[in-house]
């Protein structure tokens, strides 16, 4: 396995564990907000996908999701929900970022969507929350 | 559409200027090279002019892109709220770009003009959007084409761009 291999495994299941935090958020949202978090949601369904192509083309099995994640703290209103999807979203964005110096042509290019697209969801998340600042120079850069 | 024609040929200006400043500045240095060395040196050694470092045009691009927001802020103080964390981003993203760059600074010199800014907000918000999807497709670019070891800043700074972009709308 490359490493450009290894680091989109390790996005792919970033995607699942996003994709599984992102349906545990819904019900503490009002429905202006739910619509940022389904739009996020439908983002890292299409990275997913995309990413299980990429490896199905390479002749490779993609993991399935694990049946659970064990989410970074229980979410109990709409506050807190948005602060799990900001950082839900930095935290993927990180993986992808790693992943740009592994990876060249038609890989880089994803992996370039995916930070884009987690960066793109946290302003988003960030601008419903009310935090400041809302958008970052870096994302992805630990 | 009215700023960005401007706004590229500033940047296309400034880019020459990048240049010659960098041809100029190598012409004097070897020149100084070769006065040190002697007579021999001038029949022994050829002389390559240093090449533009390949981020210099995205350095001068984000460098007329921090004075475009700064002009908007200056005449539509109503959007600082809304203006000042992504000029805060795009001066980051200058000083990251411009500490990555080996030879003179894309800042140094002549500054661009500054460009005029519309009256109305969203007409101001609107080309702000427009030079900042330009700029995401820049940095993109950037990105797909460089080294391992740059990938992940130019990556950083057009997803940085990516979410401008959806702040602005």
């Amino acid at each position: 396995m490359t490493a450009a291999d290894e680091r989109l495994l390790a996005a792919l299941r970033a995607e699942h564990g996003a994709i599984y935090a992102y349906g545990s958020l819904g019900g503490h949202l009002d429905p202006v907000t739910v619509a940022v978090a389904a739009k996020a949601e439908t983002a890292h369904r299409a990275l997913r996908d995309a990413l299980v192509l990429r490896f199905t083309a390479a002749g490779t099995t993609a993991p399935p999701a694990e049946p659970a994640y064990t989410l970074p703290s229980p979410v109990t209103d709409q506050a807190g929900a948005l602060r799990l999807a900001v950082a839900i979203e930095e935290r993927t964005a990180e993986i992808w970022r790693a992943a740009l110096a592994d990876t060249t042509g038609a890989d880089r290019r994803l992996t370039l969507d995916g930070l884009s697209a987690c960066a793109v969801n946290a302003a988003r998340a960030r601008r419903a929350a009310g935090i400041k600042p809302v958008t970052v120079a870096f994302p992805g850069r630990p | 559409m009215v700023f960005t024609g401007p706004v590229r040929e500033d940047i296309g200006v400034h880019s020459r200027r990048a240049v010659l400043r960098l041809a100029v500045r190598a012409g004097f240095a070897t020149a100084a090279a070769l006065a040190l060395a002697g007579c021999d040196a001038l029949r022994r050694t050829p002389v390559e002019p240093a090449a533009a470092d390949p981020l210099s045009g995205l350095a001068t691009a984000t460098a007329v892109l921090v004075g475009r927001y700064e002009a908007t802020l200056a005449a539509q103080p109503g959007l600082a709220a809304r203006l000042a964390p992504i000029l805060d981003d795009h001066r980051a993203h200058l000083a990251a770009l411009t500490t990555d760059i080996a030879g003179p600074s894309p800042t140094a010199g002549t500054p661009a003009p500054r460009p005029s800014v519309p009256v109305q907000p969203a007409a101001a918000l609107a080309a702000l959007a427009t030079a900042e999807k330009s700029a995401v497709t820049a940095a993109a670019d950037a990105c797909l084409a460089a080294p391992a070891w740059r990938a992940p800043l130019l990556g950083s700074i057009a997803a940085s761009r990516a979410a401008h972009v959806e702040l602005l709308s």
